[in-house]
């Protein structure tokens, strides 16, 4: 699995700024739903599990994937508590879940030796 | 609502549809659920208030107003419950398998010695893992065992996680048929659900409290009068909430049915009531009776695999029958997704090619399949309340289709590659 694959994901899950944006801030016609960023990272669990994927990953990448699939699975379901805009922008902003989710795809950013402090654009980038 | 009965497919007109044919059940019966037969029910289908339930279930109003209320959280475990119940006997992977007698006896460690289960919050937070599952089996097979029984009682708990954490309660009571089901429950805790007595026939709003050493239970009368003489009464989204939660257990005191069936129609209802969108809902293709099997995952599978067109909607995701998803590949175009819009589920289904696997969900979110290699290529999405206003993530179930060997295209209802966050992506 190419790692590019891979850190889009944890950059939109790590950035409150993209998801101001995007989640928070988002238009009718360009938007990124708080459940997809979840779905985004809990998806490439498949992968990365596989044995032949293995090799592609260091211990401390698969531990920090690790660490942040357990808790999106742990905790979605209040992550994804919100019941309108207004409310999940609250979670997102302020919820403990969303800051710890955001932490942990940092760290697991850095694992692959980037920067969790990418900007909105940078992270559009890596994304398309 | 009828799926099957549909020219064309929609998600909201089938959410509505489930929505509305509970709001029958309502109007005509009250918080009483004497005097409906199970003949009466479909009959009771045709008059629904189709139109404002598809409002609902398009809008943000969908069932704002008593969401704060009810709490989702029981929808959270019977989600749990569902889905890995159908998923252990569909194509996907884990979930719920209650053993037969004799697998459970020669299982390691296990013992039938009903006494043996603590009754405590306090003790059971030693379980080790193996206990946790050791009980979770005892409880369910005699849940199964024992659900006709009109004088035993039990209430056990079934805890999916262990470290001082209880995590999930399953508490049935045999004899007199109660049902209730909550999830994620701290050491002290202070919570409502709903609650239906089968003696007195009723249903109300149940106060459960404990300060982690005894749990006390307390119908809240004040406020499931509010429910029913203030919101059930001034507001549609709430009629049709409780409707719909009255519709199962209606069809289930009319069937006779057991108390594992029954806490289903509870959940059921709470899920429709959360109000996050469709989080929590049933929806069949055979109105009202299909729910009639669910209290526990693989009663729900049983009655699954019975009832076609059958899609559970939950706070995890969308657990889809055996049936349907037998119809997985069979289609010319499996593997072609274009023209999709507004396609019935079954058309849908049929389109995703054979080998494709159904990832187990996670709550919040939607159902999604993954190609041989791994990959996520299809996701399924309830409407969200979250979604900015106008896309169609807002409006009403929308389909995701990943473009193999990209990153984060998608393809447009017409085959057109798009942005990850272009509304043509997301296929209404």
């Amino acid at each position: 699995m190419k790692h590019e694959d891979i850190l889009w994901r944890l950059a939109q899950l790590s950035s409150l700024p993209f998801q101001e944006r995007y989640v928070i801030g988002g238009t009718p016609d360009e938007y990124v739903l708080d459940t997809e960023l979840l779905e985004n990272v809990d998806s490439i669990k498949y992968l990365v599990r596989r044995p032949e994927q293995q090799v592609d990953f260091t211990d401390l990448q698969i531990r920090a994937l690790e660490q942040l699939f357990e808790y999106v699975e742990l905790h979605s379901g209040e992550a994804l508590s919100g019941a309108s805009g207004v409310e999940a922008a609250a979670l997102i902003r302020e919820s403990s879940v969303w800051h710890e989710m955001r932490a942990k795809a940092a760290s697991a950013l850095e694992a692959f030796g980037l920067s969790p402090a990418m900007t909105v654009e940078e992270i559009d980038r890596i994304s398309a | 609502m009828i799926a099957g009965l549909q020219n064309k497919f929609s998600w909201s007109g089938v959410a509505a549809a489930g929505a509305g044919a509970g709001v029958s059940v309502w109007s005509n019966n009250g918080l009483q659920l004497s005097g409906i037969s199970e003949k009466t029910l479909p009959g009771m289908l045709g008059g629904i208030a189709g139109a404002a339930a598809t409002s609902l279930v398009k809008g943000r109003d969908f069932g704002d107003t008593i969401m704060a209320q009810l709490p989702s959280i029981i929808g959270n475990t019977i989600g749990n419950l569902v889905a890995d119940g159908v998923a252990s006997r569909g194509r996907s992977k884990g979930g719920l398998v209650i053993p037969d007698d004799a697998q459970l006896s020669s299982a390691s460690g296990f013992s039938w010695d009903e006494s043996a289960i603590p009754g405590s919050y306090e003790s059971n937070t030693n379980f080790t893992p193996q206990q946790v599952d050791d009980r979770s089996k005892v409880a369910q097979r005699i849940i199964e065992r024992d659900k006709a029984a009109a004088e035993r009682t039990y209430s056990f708990d079934i805890l999916p996680g262990h470290n001082g954490v209880v995590t999930g309660q399953y508490e049935i009571h045999g004899g007199d048929n109660d049902g209730r089901i909550s999830d994620v429950l701290p050491a002290a805790y202070d919570e409502l659900a709903l609650r239906y007595d089968r003696t007195t026939n009723s249903i109300g709003l149940d106060r459960m409290s404990s300060d982690g050493k005894a749990t006390n239970y307390e119908m809240d009368a004040a406020r499931t009068a509010e429910l029913r003489n203030e919101q059930f009464k001034t507001d549609v989204a709430a009629g049709i909430g409780l409707g719909v939660m009255l519709g199962p257990i209606t069809a289930l005191v009319s069937a006779g049915a057991a108390s594992s069936i029954t806490t289903f129609g509870l959940a059921n209802a709470a899920n429709i009531m959360s109000g996050t969108g469709i989080v929590g809902e049933i929806i069949t293709g055979v109105p009202l009776m299909t729910p009639v099997a669910a209290g526990s995952g693989v009663a729900l599978a049983s009655v699954a695999e019975r009832a076609p067109n059958t899609i559970v909607a939950t706070e995890r995701g969308v657990a889809m029958t055996s049936e349907l998803l037998s119809l997985q590949g069979t289609s010319k175009l499996a593997g072609d997704f274009r023209g999709i819009e507004g396609a019935r589920v079954e058309e849908i289904i049929s389109r995703v090619p054979s080998n494709w696997t159904l990832a187990s969900q996670l709550k919040g979110m939607g159902i999604r399949f993954l190609d041989s290699t791994g990959i996520e290529r299809l996701r399924l999405h309830g409407p969200g309340a979250r979604a900015p206003i106008g896309s169609n993530s807002a409006a009403g179930w929308t389909a995701r289709v990943h473009v193999p060997g990209t990153k984060n295209s998608y393809y447009d209802s017409l085959g057109n590659i798009v942005g990850p966050k272009a509304i043509a992506g997301h296929i209404p």
